[in-house]
């Protein structure tokens, strides 16, 4: 079990790089109007939201399900 | 479920392999060319065959790459390489097997090449277009039209005493400046841009295909440069050595680019996304 910001992180590295999947998981968290280690579980959606807007125009939505998938998984 | 799984798993796994495996076949072919193994006919047939045959593969493989996007954003960068690697195709068609060789006068096949370089670059600035909002884009270009700025600056002081001393008319040298130029600033630019903006994505596994499409294009790119050295020297152009070595080469990297796309994009198991070689 990991928290929502370790778990996001982790999951994204693998796709687009460390990088960027922290400058997606800090708008996902201003979204959320919280910091990133006070996103919670309940949070999934809010992050689900913002990583299908920021990389819905270079990945298939195969690929970010999945990477959903294993973002919830990791919970 | 599983075994339909399994078999797309599979299926994906053969598309990576088989455009390895021409790749792979082109490049000893090109050794064996190089290195002078078969000499005379057979040579010169083996090259013009494989000089309109890779075009014709990364053809197919981009139009198969860009048939499978889901969304237009990730469609239209393949469909603008299929299109590139098309006219470069046939314009080395007319060349080979219809006689029009570039006597150093500006031909058909010629304008091909140039809507060949002019494609791959909207190819290029399509995928750059997909990563905007996510990814940085303006220091990569800021560099990449820095450095092709100093390179057009070099270029144009090195061949100026060259370009006045020239007899002919402005317009064919207007024309014979047009391919480098075009060269440096629709193909080498953008792939340049390119490249420094998927390297923001470190070793995250959608940054692979784009560094396969951009070793594709530096090839493609030396190779074209080393035509505009060996045509301005009047050396005799064969169709076997180390600039068609680096067509095919840099084709197949394209063609490998498409492959591992759809592999990647179409997962249908998380490996693929996790970037578990297949």
């Amino acid at each position: 079990m990991t928290n929502l910001s370790e778990a996001t992180v982790d999951v994204l590295s693998g796709i687009v790089g460390a990088v960027p999947a922290r400058m997606c998981l800090t708008a996902a968290s201003i979204d959320a109007g919280k910091s990133h280690d006070a996103l919670l579980s309940d949070d999934f959606d809010v992050v689900a939201q913002r990583i299908r807007k920021d990389m819905g125009r270079f990945a298939s939505p195969d690929v970010i399900e999945h990477a959903l998938d294993d973002i919830r998984s990791k919970l | 479920m599983h075994r339909r799984r399994d078999r797309a798993v599979s299926a994906g796994a053969t598309r990576t392999k088989v455009t390895v495996l021409v790749a792979v076949a082109g490049l000893a072919a090109a050794l064996v060319l190089t290195r002078g193994s078969i000499t005379g006919d057979l040579a010169r047939h083996i090259g013009s065959y494989a000089l309109v045959g890779f075009p014709i593969l990364t053809t197919a493989w981009c139009w198969w790459c860009a048939a499978e996007m889901p969304t237009a954003s990730m469609r239209w960068q393949w469909v603008f390489f299929g299109v590139a690697a098309l006219a470069f195709g046939t314009g080395q068609f007319l060349e080979e097997f219809l006689g029009q060789i570039n006597t150093g006068g500006v031909t058909f096949p010629d304008t091909l090449y140039l809507v060949a370089i002019a494609t791959f670059g909207a190819g290029m600035w399509k995928a750059l277009d997909s990563f905007k909002g996510f990814l940085n884009l303006r220091r990569p270009m800021l560099l990449s039209a820095s450095a092709a700025g100093v390179v057009t600056v070099v270029g144009v002081v090195a061949v100026w005493g060259l370009f006045a001393e020239m007899q002919d008319a402005l317009v064919y040298k207007v024309l014979l400046a047009v391919y480098p130029v075009g060269l440096l600033w629709l193909m080498a630019m953008p792939a340049l841009a390119l490249a420094l903006t998927v390297s923001q994505m470190g070793s995250g596994v959608l940054a692979r295909p784009w560094w396969a499409v951009f070793a594709g294009v530096a090839l493609l790119t030396c190779s074209n440069v080393i035509l505009i050295v060996v045509t301005a020297q009047g050396t005799q152009i064969s169709n076997a050595g180390p600039m068609e070595m680096g067509w095919w080469l840099g084709l197949s990297l394209i063609s490998l680019g498409a492959a591992m796309q759809i592999d990647i994009q179409r997962p249908t198991g998380s490996a693929s996304v996790q970037g578990d070689p297949r």
